[in-house]
């Protein structure tokens, strides 16, 4: 693979128009779609059985409600995956964004790609920790 | 000083809503690994979340997203086709329409919300 | 009318920089290039400032008027719509004196993406035979005089002076879509660089600055998608 900028360049462009609408999932999903006490997760892929458990938790401390509500989203697998998906877009076009940024301004030999690099270490760090929350998440422990 | 124009302001506004969305981006990540911790550790960063300065940053979030996702769709159009690139001014002119008034609606929701 | 000239003074050997003020009398119909000359002439013989054909045409006297790239031949007292004019040299370049800047650099990168014909074929008999769609394809940027003013007004290239810079990308444009031209792999080359291509941002500052009216940087587009599909 090149890493001449036409690739970077072009999947810039790629990951920008999937988060604009990923980030449009995401933000209904989790942010307006399912406020505290709304419980319409059935619909968007939700055992059964799982959700019962965690009605009777949200139940017994309401103040607690947001959190299983969110809980029992972020344990579907089928949110898992667009979770990653999201995480992966998110930490590659926001950081790529820093390093174009970086090209623009940075012509020293040496700290181009120093600062680049920093920024791409940095962008897997985040990436490790936003995955692991994802998939290690299990409501159950609670 | 060179005379700044309508793209050159855009190309600008998209660097700094761009920052600020992956600073955001940092800052949400590790609010949700909390989420790991339990109910408590969560429930501190919700309580958090509902103070006046981060509903405030919020709704700028709001706006920097908005813009920098419009903005951007506007790029993509106009370096893949001529059409776009034949009505750059009017695409720019409706970017910031657009993303103005779903800044102005979606903020004042947002501020208001519970 | 009256207006009051504003020009950017640089000492050829320290450096030292201020700004003359001349009150002068003109016709709103006069060149921009008229003004600093007869400033020249009878106030301050010491101004210094390139020109050369006086008619748009050779590139010469690009200079920054009023904020913006123009070239004085070609640029009216009553095109500016104001009657004080501020005059300075192209931006992001090194001044030498005055309104003078060091064009080395600027025809170095030119000379990068290849600026001359390279035969794709053997010549042949008679000459190299093109459609009117054929040429129509890079008609557009075969009308670039290389006065640096688009080079000059762009943004990436005032932050980072290895940028190629629109002029080169113009260039290369002129040959890379030309049918009879056989040198895109040795171009492209040099335009799929973190410095080529990739540092356009499309701020169109350089199709505003342009005086030929060349639409840059829809050219540069149409060499991005090119490369992005040879790549």
């Amino acid at each position: 693979m090149s890493s001449r900028g036409s690739k970077g360049w072009l999947l810039q462009r790629i990951s920008g128009a999937l988060l604009f609408i990923t980030l449009g999932v995401h933000f209904y999903i989790y942010h307006y779609f399912m406020g505290p006490g709304m419980w319409g997760f059935e619909s968007i892929g939700y055992g059964a059985n799982d959700l019962e458990t965690l009605r009777l938790m949200a139940e017994s401390d309401p103040t607690q409600a947001r959190f299983y509500a969110l809980a029992s989203l972020f344990a579907a697998p089928v949110w898992k995956v667009f979770d990653i998906l999201f995480i992966t877009l998110g930490c590659y076009h926001g950081f790529y964004g820093i390093v174009a940024n970086i090209e623009d301004m940075v012509t020293h030999p040496t700290w181009r790609p120093v600062l680049s690099w920093l920024t791409y270490f940095a962008a897997f760090i985040l990436w490790v920790m936003g995955v692991v929350t994802v998939i290690s998440f299990n409501p159950q422990l609670f | 000083m060179y005379k700044i124009r309508a793209d050159m302001i855009s190309w600008i506004l998209h660097k700094i809503t761009g920052f600020a969305i992956v600073s955001f981006l940092i800052f949400h990540i590790w609010g949700m690994s909390q989420m790991s911790k339990g109910p408590d550790a969560f429930n501190a960063v919700i309580e958090a979340y509902k103070t006046p300065l981060f509903k405030f940053g919020e709704v700028l979030l709001l706006g920097a997203i908005l813009f920098h996702g419009l903005n951007g769709m506007r790029i993509i159009l106009g370096e893949f086709t001529r059409w776009a690139m034949d009505r750059h001014r009017l695409l720019l002119v409706l970017t910031y329409m657009i993303a103005g008034t779903l800044f102005i609606i979606g903020g004042i929701a947002l501020w208001r919300a519970e | 009318m009256q207006v009051t000239v504003e020009i950017y003074r640089q000492e050829a050997h320290s450096g030292a920089s201020h700004f003359d003020t001349f009150v002068r009398e003109v016709d709103p119909t006069d060149q921009i290039l008229d003004v600093i000359m007869e400033i020249k002439d009878d106030v301050d013989g010491s101004l210094a400032f390139r020109k050369s054909c006086a008619h748009g045409v050779c590139g010469s006297d690009a200079m920054q008027i009023n904020g913006m790239n123009r070239l004085a031949c070609q640029t009216l007292i009553q095109d500016l719509k104001s009657d004080r004019i501020r005059i300075e040299p192209l931006k992001g370049m090194k001044v030498l004196r005055d309104l003078i800047v060091d064009m080395d650099p600027f025809f170095e990168s030119l000379a990068k993406v290849k600026p001359y014909f390279i035969p794709k074929t053997t010549a042949p008999a008679a000459e190299r035979k093109q459609t009117i769609e054929e040429r129509a394809r890079f008609d557009d940027t075969t009308k670039c005089i290389m006065c640096a003013a688009c080079t000059t007004s762009c943004p990436s290239f005032w932050s980072n002076d290895n940028y190629l810079g629109p002029a080169t990308l113009v260039k290369a444009h002129r040959f890379i879509f030309d049918s009879r031209d056989g040198g895109d792999r040795e171009r492209l080359e040099v335009l799929d660089d973190r410095d080529g291509l990739w540092r356009c941002h499309s701020i169109y500052n350089c199709t505003d600055a342009c005086p030929r009216d060349i639409e840059i940087t829809k050219a540069i587009g149409d060499l991005k998608r090119y490369t992005v599909a040879q790549r």
